[in-house]
């Protein structure tokens, strides 16, 4: 078959599967066309995410699919998948980190935009894509700026500075799961909407026989972050303009250093103390165990931490805090039909005067589903020539191009996961329904990682000690200052900023 | 020079010239690593950009780090628990061996002590963590048949410690077992037989012939335990990542972590050197103060 065939056909192909997936309005380019400005040969290497298993996973098959597409369109030019051996995003960024030093990152990497914006990642390991996403995509007939593409939402957490080192790829969203019979036994009709309501339904759930949350604090266990972040955007929104120095949708680890430094993310700020106390008063409630189970262990975990879906589909604990992500897995235990979801309770004044009555139901989840990559630099990467470079672009044009985007995302998430480019094909689902709102400026303290992976681990276990009642009010909120203190001075030291410059 | 000294000459040089590679893959792959540890101990590197050298910084924010206490605390229950259960137990086991008047029974009791060696440690792990587990662990159902309730093992400050500790229960398949066996296997019989002479009792024979005979195997065992102990980290990490608090904390996690999660190579070699010479000092001790008896 000649080669003017095979892009034939590939485009084809191509535009037959966008026009299957719904994108019927978006403008497409031929795929012909829009590689020509591409030269390179060789190789790009394409670290997958570690969530979604090797590339011959059902998760990785639209990806791998599509990839194959434009890989038929550059015969010059192979991508290799790279299987993400690692857990976390932090575990896989430290061995990023050495195989950078060494010259040796893959092309492509899996990110997240909290890693990312935080400083974690030293300088000259990402490259700055925002030149390029101010370029015309040219998937895209008509498209001025690839970033355009994009929903402003997503926008707003990609680009921080006028950089973007960062590409998102889909939203998702957080849901307490709880189970059914429980709720009937503890004679709760209806789930809680205030976190005032759903005190009330522990309670009950506890005089009913029955343990009522399980409140994952395992490093890594997720809900201590995305509670800090729930609580922290709520009840400090009346004094995000003292800290947001980046004028970003996600408040990064300078405006997280900065807010220590000027007692606002500190426990003698008594709002930012409020958030903790609210948490330390249903202590009574929640289930033993929390530092052996996470929120977002897959279910086959067999290393602590591991799933909390096991224990609650046998009935052990009455509610988790889980994502949409994890419906699957519920199916795959036996349990659909067995349990309801309903969005974490919004904390109004009716719990604490420094409620500021606002929805803060996006700044959990968000854009943290699937496709968040990254293209690593020259200096950390070798093998990454100009051409192959250019090449990677083009790639990553095509895999973030409307009539792509949605295939991709959906193909991975099992309709958790929406897409955010616009006109992108997606699915409908419960993710949506949470997360369709523009969310205020997210502020986002020590367990999510802002101030580096030290001071999230010494975090997580100052409230290990908190929540499982071995230290006192008092001894938690000195130790937890003492930690926040010495987290803003390292992040400083290692980011070569002046802290002081911003808070006289 | 004859011909005899001269083939002589040849062959050691030739037995010399084989160990030439070995010697120089342990220098590349273990000395080399230990020194550059020690200088990197010295620096600020995050594994990227080029190390900043700052002297003892590292070890003076380590001996200041907030968990330090716990994590020393860790470390000596640790080796004294490991100690007890790495060494008291597979001596125990040796001696339980060497008492069966059967040769064949013997034999068959070393092979059935001996196999379980073969299990992996993260297989072994993982298999504690499940009779552990809090909802369907098996120690937690026998307990309940005594009516005992659900124990949260490494959910709970107060018993993960221990709970690391029980891994291996009952501790007789060890490499120590083996150690102890050979040395009382090596102890002539006629020893024993003027021990049976004079009517000492069995305890008597373990106390004042087995274990004074055995004190090279001893002293081999104690370093090694205590290299184990204050090495092996990875029990901790995989059922409880130094929690719940700093329950479990252990310098060699923290080494672990400050290294290859937290991008803290410095401060991870500075732990790494820390924990070097705490057993150079305790192997020391353990040589001056644990001589040979005959």
């Amino acid at each position: 078959m000649t080669r003017s065939k095979t892009l034939a056909l590939s485009a084809a192909g191509l535009l037959g599967t966008a026009a299957l997936a719904g994108c019927g309005a978006v403008n497409t380019v031929s795929p012909a066309h829009a590689s020509a400005n591409v030269s390179a040969h060789g190789v790009i290497t394409v670290q997958l995410q570690a969530n979604t298993g090797p590339a011959s996973s059902s998760q990785n098959r639209m990806l791998v699919e599509i990839t194959r597409q434009w890989e038929r369109q550059h015969p010059g030019v192979t991508i290799k998948f790279l299987d993400n051996p690692y857990t976390t995003v932090t575990q896989s960024n430290a061995a990023l980190i050495t195989e950078a030093s060494a010259g040796k990152a893959p092309d492509i990497v899996w990110e997240q935009y909290g890693t990312v914006t935080s400083g974690a990642i030293p300088a000259g390991i990402l490259t700055n894509l925002m030149p390029y996403l101010k370029k015309p995509n040219p998937y895209v007939k008509g498209n001025r700026e690839w970033l355009d593409l994009w929903e402003p939402v997503a926008q707003a957490y990609m680009v921080v500075g006028q950089k973007a080192y960062v590409l998102l790829g889909s939203d998702l969203g957080t849901t307490i799961f709880y189970n059914k019979a429980d709720f009937q036994k503890a004679h709760i009709s209806q789930p809680p909407k205030t976190w005032q309501q759903f005190v009330v339904d522990l309670k009950k759930l506890k005089n009913a026989g029955i343990t009522p949350f399980m409140f994952t604090d395992a490093t890594g266990g997720c809900n201590p972050s995305w509670f800090e972040r729930k609580f922290s955007s709520e009840l400090l929104h009346s004094e995000v303009n003292k800290i947001d120095i980046n004028h970003a949708q996600v408040a990064d680890g300078l405006d997280t250093a900065v807010a220590i430094e000027r007692n606002i993310i500190s426990m003698t700020n008594p709002a930012y103390a409020a958030g903790w106390k609210l948490l330390g008063a249903v202590r009574p409630y929640l289930a033993p165990g929390a530092s052996s189970v996470s929120a977002c262990a897959n279910v086959t975990a067999n290393a602590a931490p591991e799933s909390q879906l096991i224990p609650f589909a046998q009935g052990k604990y009455a509610m988790v805090w889980s994502g949409t992500w994890h419906v699957p897995d519920l199916k795959s235990l036996g349990f659909s039909g067995k349990y309801g979801e309903f969005p974490f309770p919004e904390i109004t004044k009716a719990s604490t005067k420094y409620s500021a009555n606002i929805s803060v139901n996006g700044v959990v989840g968000g854009p943290n589903g699937v496709g968040e990559w990254s293209l690593t630099t020259e200096r950390a990467n070798s093998n990454l020539t100009p051409a192959l470079q250019k090449a990677a672009i083009n790639y990553l044009q095509y895999l973030y191009a409307p009539q792509n985007e949605g295939r991709w995302v959906a193909g991975a998430g099992n309709g958790a996961f929406v897409p955010v480019i616009k006109g992108a094909a997606g699915t409908t689902s419960s993710a949506q329904q949470f997360e369709n709102s523009h969310p205020p400026v997210v502020i986002d303290g020590v367990l999510d990682g802002q101030l580096g992976a030290s001071a999230q681990t010494d975090a997580v276990h100052i409230l290990q000690q908190y929540l499982s009642s071995s230290i006192s009010w008092n001894i938690f909120a000195q130790e937890w200052d003492a930690m926040l203190k010495q987290a803003a001075q390292e992040w400083a030291l290692t980011n070569h900023v002046n802290l002081s410059k911003y808070v006289h | 020079m004859t011909s005899g000294k001269r083939q002589s000459r040849t062959m050691q040089f030739t037995l010399f010239a084989m160990i030439i590679p070995s010697l120089a893959l342990i220098l590349l792959f273990s000395y080399y690593p230990a020194i550059r540890s020690l200088v990197g101990s010295l620096t600020f590197w995050n594994g990227f950009d080029p190390p900043q050298f700052i002297g003892l910084q590292n070890f003076i924010a380590y001996f200041q780090m907030p968990g330090f206490g716990a994590q020393i605390r860790n470390l000596a229950l640790l080796l004294l628990g490991g100690i007890v259960t790495l060494m008291v137990f597979p001596f125990l086991g040796a001696e339980l061996t060497q008492s069966v008047p059967w040769m064949r029974v013997r034999r068959y009791v070393q092979w059935l002590f001996a196999v379980p060696m073969v299990v992996p440690q993260v297989i072994l792990v993982a298999v504690w963590g499940y009779l552990l587990n809090p909802y369907d662990g098996v120690v937690d159902q026998m307990l309940s048949l005594f009516r005992v309730p659900p124990i949260q093992w490494l959910g709970n400050s107060h018993t993960a410690l221990i709970s690391i500790l029980l891994i291996g229960f009952p501790w007789v398949t060890s490499l120590a077992y083996l150690v102890f066996l050979s040395g009382l296997q090596a102890i002539p019989q006629d020893i024993y037989e003027a021990a049976r002479v004079d009517g000492s009792t069995g305890l008597e024979r373990i106390w004042h012939l087995d274990v004074p005979l055995i004190i090279p195997q001893l002293r081999f065992v104690i370093i090694i335990t205590g290299i184990t102990m204050v090495q092996n980290f990875v029990p901790i990490l995989l059922l409880t990542s130094g929690g719940p608090g700093n329950a479990t904390a252990v310098p060699g996690l923290e080494m672990y972590q400050a290294a290859f999660s937290n991008s803290q190579f410095g401060f991870g070699m500075a732990i790494g050197t820390l924990l070097f010479l705490f057993m150079l000092v305790i192997s020391i001790l353990t040589l001056k103060f644990l001589k040979p008896q005959t």
